[in-house]
């Protein structure tokens, strides 16, 4: 009887455990969960542009292959600065601030996992108000016969005066005397390095004289830039302003201003209080939040003191554009512009709608715009003219990585550009180019005059065109970036 | 009685409508050209050819020419080659006029270029025209498009836009802006393409 129980017994345990077995079978084992083991960041200095942070991240238990999602953050907005299969990444900041850094991996099955927010990484400005800076001869765009001496005196002493350290003339002089420099429109390497090197100059104020009218209401506008001795000359601020005799008329017309030197002072003023607070490290900047999903203004409080948005009109907008569907505006990218080609319009009007792209698209912390002279460099080295724009040739020369690197090329077409008195109106063709993928992204063409919508009294006239060709590069860039 | 008057009213308000649009410029529409054989989804890739100048302004073509590169690219049904990489392979097909290239030339452009057709064009009026008092901007282009396979051309169509309209002569005002009317006459050979 109890054999009879226990064989009893061990066959309804040996079928249990079959049972068991058999419930298991054709299960895997619980997956380890994806986890971010570690994200080491070093900082390969202090100094923005000039110095960067470099990223290593190791997974644990990821299956297949893995995504990287390099995100960071200052200002309280979050921003996706790469995003891809590579673990190791260098990152140079653009502007200066208070960063941290985080990662997000995907695997193959769509499992993700994070890490936290990083320690605090400080970057300062580029440049500081204790350097030595060199004013460069001012390169006249105007069409007109200007005093650029004087103009350039009142940019040198409002510097000194707000306690910038100025390279003296005499030594500028004699520099530009031995380097053979005679092209004041831009910076290119060689001569960057030279200044750096042998005048220990630590930037480059380079200012373009865009209208000048001293007859009948005076009208002055000035595109002013710094840039940067680094080991590839970048634009570290760019800012423009004009003005007219007869912006503040005032009652019986007292306000109105006769002399243009009057307007240039004033200009200059306003460009040197906009260069000081780019040292100061307050400027605005754009950057794409991931959380909000769409452009964030950074150092909002400046907006205004500083101007940083002119108003743009539905007139302003480009009348027809393309933007191509896989292009992803949050991206990092290195940007060549180079000369826009003048179809009928009036000389150099390509290179001022050039630099009002290159001012509106500096504004936009995940974009980096090289330095036009650097750009003049390359071409010139390779012995490419363009007649009709860039080729897929001469695209490929500035994305290579050896040569400049550029992630995108922008170029473009000037057909009108009428600053004379009475009517003023522009009309610009532009065109982006992706090097890597060497197809067209982006095409625009904008036009439109001083006087549109304008029907009662010039209520809403636009008398220069620095105001009305601001506006048109702000909503063209816009475009592309939103 | 009364009924033969107001129809005598209604008979007089016609006529003289349609002696008021009789002064109007008609548009007139020429019948565009499309290969039936032709299938239009094959062409991936094309380059615009610099157009040809019959207007007296002498840089017309081109802003016509890039204004329609542009719109043509906006359309995302036909990738356009930049102009500079056009104009490179014009320089390397030894192409001479390029609105009217030869077979050998488009067959040579293929292998350069890699595209799969390529357009010309003819700008025959850009600027403004004159009716007694009024003044309006007037545009006309035809084009081409050349498949580069053969060298055949596959489709053909114009448009003439802009003009002096009834409202310009009863209001004296001086018609669309010319990039307006750009625009309208690029729109219209488009939609000819794409029907």
């Amino acid at each position: 009887m109890t054999y009879l129980i226990n064989s009893l017994n061990r066959a309804v345990f040996v079928l249990a455990v079959t049972v068991l077995l058999s419930a298991c079978a054709g299960q895997t084992p619980p997956q380890k969960p994806l986890r971010v083991a570690a994200v080491q960041i070093e900082a390969e200095g202090t100094r923005v542009l000039l110095d960067a942070l470099q990223w290593s991240c190791v997974v644990e238990n990821g299956s297949g292959q893995l995504n990287y999602e390099y995100l960071v953050r200052r200002a309280g907005i979050a921003s996706r600065i790469y995003e891809g299969p590579v673990a190791e990444f260098r990152w140079t900041p653009k502007q200066a601030g208070a960063y941290q850094l985080k990662v997000i991996v995907r695997d193959s099955t769509d499992r993700q996992a994070e890490s936290s927010w990083s320690a605090v990484y400080n970057f300062s400005a580029p440049v500081s108000e204790s350097g030595l800076y060199a004013v460069w001869p001012i390169e006249n765009l105007s069409a007109n016969a200007a005093p650029l001496g004087k103009i350039r005196e009142m940019l040198v002493t409002k510097l000194r005066n707000s306690g910038l350290a100025v390279l003296e003339d005499e030594r500028m002089e004699d520099f530009m005397r031995d380097a053979r420099i005679r092209y004041v429109g831009g910076l290119d390497p060689q001569t960057a390095r030279q200044l750096a090197d042998e005048l220990g100059v630590a930037g480059v104020i380079l200012t373009s004289l865009e209208t000048w009218h001293e007859r009948g209401i005076p009208r002055v506008s000035l595109l002013s830039r710094l840039v940067v001795n680094a080991e590839l000359p970048e634009v570290a601020w760019i800012d423009s302003i004009g003005l007219n005799g007869d912006d503040h008329t005032g009652l019986l017309g007292l306000g109105r201003i006769t002399d243009p030197r009057q307007l240039a002072a004033t200009a200059v003023e306003q460009l040197v209080g906009s260069l000081l607070a780019t040292l100061q490290g307050v400027a605005p900047g754009y950057r794409h939040s991931v959380d909000a999903g769409q452009l964030q203004l950074v150092d909002s409080s400046q907006y205004k003191r500083l101007g940083y948005q002119a108003d743009v009109k539905k007139t302003h907008r480009p009348r027809t554009y393309f933007r191509d569907q896989q292009f992803d505006p949050t991206r990092e990218y290195r940007v060549a512009i180079v000369p826009f080609l003048n179809i009928n319009a009036r000389k150099d009007s390509g290179k001022i709608v050039a630099l009002h792209l290159l001012q509106q698209l500096q504004r936009y912390e995940n974009i980096r715009v090289y330095e036009p002279g650097v750009i003049r460099d390359v071409l010139l080295s390779y012995r490419m003219i363009m007649q009709a724009g860039p080729s897929l040739a001469a695209a490929d020369i500035l994305a290579s990585d050896t040569i400049l690197g550029a992630d995108l090329i922008m170029s473009g077409k000037v057909f009108d550009f009428q600053d004379g008195i009475g009517e003023t109106r522009v009309d610009f063709s532009t065109q982006v180019f992706s090097g890597g993928r060497r197809e067209v992204i982006w095409t625009s063409h904008s036009y439109a005059g001083g006087d549109d919508g304008v029907y009662f009294f010039d209520i809403g006239k636009i008398a220069s065109t620095h105001d009305l060709l601001r506006p048109m590069a702000q909503a063209v860039v816009r475009l592309l970036e939103d | 009685m009364k009924w033969r008057k107001l129809f005598r009213t209604d008979i007089l308000i016609c006529g003289l409508l349609l002696m008021l649009a009789g002064c109007t410029i008609s548009s007139t529409k020429v019948p565009d050209y499309t290969n039936a054989q032709m299938d239009f989804s094959a062409v991936r890739t094309v380059a615009v050819l610099p157009f040809q100048n019959l207007s007296a302004d002498d840089q017309a073509a081109e802003r016509v020419r890039d204004a329609f590169m542009g719109m043509l690219l906006a359309t995302e049904a036909i990738y356009v080659l930049p102009p500079g990489e056009v104009n490179r392979g014009m320089n390397r097909a030894n192409m001479r006029i390029p609105w009217a290239p030869t077979t050998e030339e488009i067959t040579k452009l293929r292998e350069i270029l890699e595209v799969d057709a390529v357009l010309t064009g003819v700008l025959r009026e850009y600027g403004s025209i004159r009716s007694g008092s009024a003044e309006a901007n007037l545009v006309s282009l035809s084009l081409q498009m050349i498949e580069t396979q053969t060298g055949s051309t596959v489709w053909s169509a114009s448009s003439t836009k802009g003009g002096v309209t009834l409202a310009d002569r009863m209001l004296g005002s001086g018609g669309r802006p010319m990039n307006d009317v750009t625009t309208q006459v690029i729109n219209d050979l488009l939609d000819q393409l794409f029907e």
